[in-house]
């Protein structure tokens, strides 16, 4: 059986800094399971040389390249993208902005969702990715790697494997969408301007069409976030949106964010978090195994939380432990009275080193709980006031 | 420049983005007229019942706004008509001939 053809638009405007990594990271995407053609979509971006230097970047990198003779704005230039795939008789076009990183296993994971029965678009999760994002207290410091994102991929790939999460719409940071659903619900609508809520209303009438959008929770992508748009001034540095686009969603669609509210309260998306944390944070212990930090406040001592840290409370009265790694945050239960127990319960394994900050309860009783002589790095004061 | 042409594609499709903007433009215009034309017509009858609800009956603010009132001035003319046919101005009107000429 031939494989699918997938057709990988990535829009660009400008974007010196972040543009390069991108293309580099979709040429570099598994093609086990699809042909993927890579097409770069230059909507005139007007920085000096930029669009000649990107022209040969893809030129000599094997990626295709189209620049507008006049700027588009975001939803006819995603349109193009969109008309090109069914023109060119791919069977998937997937949508992406300029200032993401991909896994390289993607695309299969993304195929395996789409092809469930009714899928209109699959949308894949990310650090940024409007309500869905999965929270991390400093993306673009933690996770702006490909090694992170191919990590982050397997590991959520590994739990939630080809589920797929009915969400109210979907975003055009990374969405996958077979062809032939193009043809059925259309592209684009230009009133939407230089760009913002397109993808709401795209993903919107394909509803009313009987199309499911779908997150895929097993998938991970980087997405630095608005870089295109901050580089058009179509959003300020504090705004997150247009306001006259979501007007004409409002006009549109006036449940629409009555909808978003009851799928934030559903309670599906906070456990999808706690799932996704939790799967992260245990694969990163086998992997990596943990610290743990006896002390009031857990202490970044390496900068990029490349080890899994578990900080316990020296009152031993607390019976939560707050674990993190790589900006990501996530409290664990934990019964005082059995802190070794409790602790490998959960990770399966001892702790590799255990720093013991601040004196306490905990801090004296930690010796007898694991194998791990406990290190005391006492400073001048207590951290806590 | 470009490895992959699309302008036929993108000019085909500004083409029909164009005939939709035409049409949308045409739609609008006259959605606008209309809603424009309700728009004053609400005002209109929003200020009339503010003057009518805020003057004070029996003042003449009240007798002024509700003088257009068909059914008020019909009620009017059907007193002023009891109290002509009334006893008491039927014999006042034997005795005083300054009676007599304003009501007659």
């Amino acid at each position: 059986m031939a494989k699918p053809r997938i057709l990988h638009c990535i829009t660009v405007y400008n974007g010196r800094d972040f543009v390069p990594a991108a293309i580099n990271s979709a040429l570099r995407l598994d093609r086990s399971d699809a042909d993927i053609d890579v097409l770069v979509l230059d909507d005139a971006s007007p920085e000096p040389g930029w669009s000649e230097e990107l022209a040969v970047f893809c030129r000599t990198q094997g990626a295709k390249y189209y620049r507008s003779p006049r700027n588009l704005g975001i939803p006819r230039n995603v349109s193009l993208g969109m008309l090109a795939a069914t023109r060119h008789s791919y069977d998937y076009v997937v949508i992406s902005n300029s200032d993401v990183l991909y896994p390289s296993k993607l695309m299969s994971a993304m195929l395996e969702v789409a092809a469930q029965p009714g899928v209109g678009s699959v949308t894949a999760w990310s650090n940024n990715v409007s309500i869905y994002s999965l929270p991390n207290i400093d993306p673009n410091k933690y996770l702006k790697n490909q090694e992170v994102v191919d990590w982050l991929h397997a590991s959520l790939n590994g739990f939630f494997g080809n589920a797929a999460m009915d969400i109210p719409a979907g975003i055009s940071f990374c969405i996958m969408i077979p062809t032939k659903v193009v043809q059925d619900v259309g592209i684009m609508d230009p009133c939407f301007g230089r760009g913002y809520c397109e993808e709401t209303d795209w993903s919107l009438r394909s509803l009313v069409a009987g199309y499911r959008v779908c997150l895929a929770p097993g998938t991970f992508v980087f997405h630095q976030g608005r870089g295109s748009n901050l580089e058009a001034g179509l959003v300020s540095m504090n705004a997150t949106t247009v306001p006259a686009n979501e007007a004409i969603i409002d006009l549109r669609y006036p449940q629409f964010r009555q909808q978003v509210d009851a799928f934030i309260y559903s309670g599906i998306l906070a456990r999808a978090h706690a799932d996704a944390l939790s799967c992260v944070m245990r694969d990163a212990v086998q992997q990596y195994g943990y610290i743990l930090d006896v002390g009031w406040i857990a202490r970044a001592l390496d900068r990029e939380e490349k080890n899994v840290r578990v900080c316990l409370s020296p009152d031993g009265y607390s019976n939560r432990a707050q674990v993190s790694f790589r900006g990501f945050r996530i409290d664990i239960p934990f019964d005082p009275s059995d802190a070794g127990g409790s602790i490998r319960k959960y990770f399966e394994r001892d702790p590799t080193i255990i720093n013991v900050f601040d004196r306490g309860l905990h801090a004296d009783s930690l010796g007898g709980a694991f194998a791990t002589e406990p290190k005391h790095v006492h400073v001048n004061y207590p951290v806590r006031i | 420049m470009n490895t992959l042409d699309l302008d036929a594609v993108s000019l085909e499709q500004a083409l029909l983005d164009f005939e939709v903007a035409n049409a949308r433009v045409v739609d609008l215009t006259a959605r606008l007229t209309t809603l424009s034309k309700e728009l004053l017509q609400a005002k209109t009858e929003l200020a009339t019942i503010k003057l009518k609800g805020g003057a004070p009956v029996a003042t003449a603010a009240f007798r002024a706004l509700n003088i257009g009132d068909a059914a008020e001035l019909a009620q009017l003319r059907d007193l002023i008509s009891q109290l002509r046919s009334s006893r008491v101005i039927r014999v006042a009107k034997l005795f005083s001939v300054k009676l007599r000429r304003i009501l007659a």
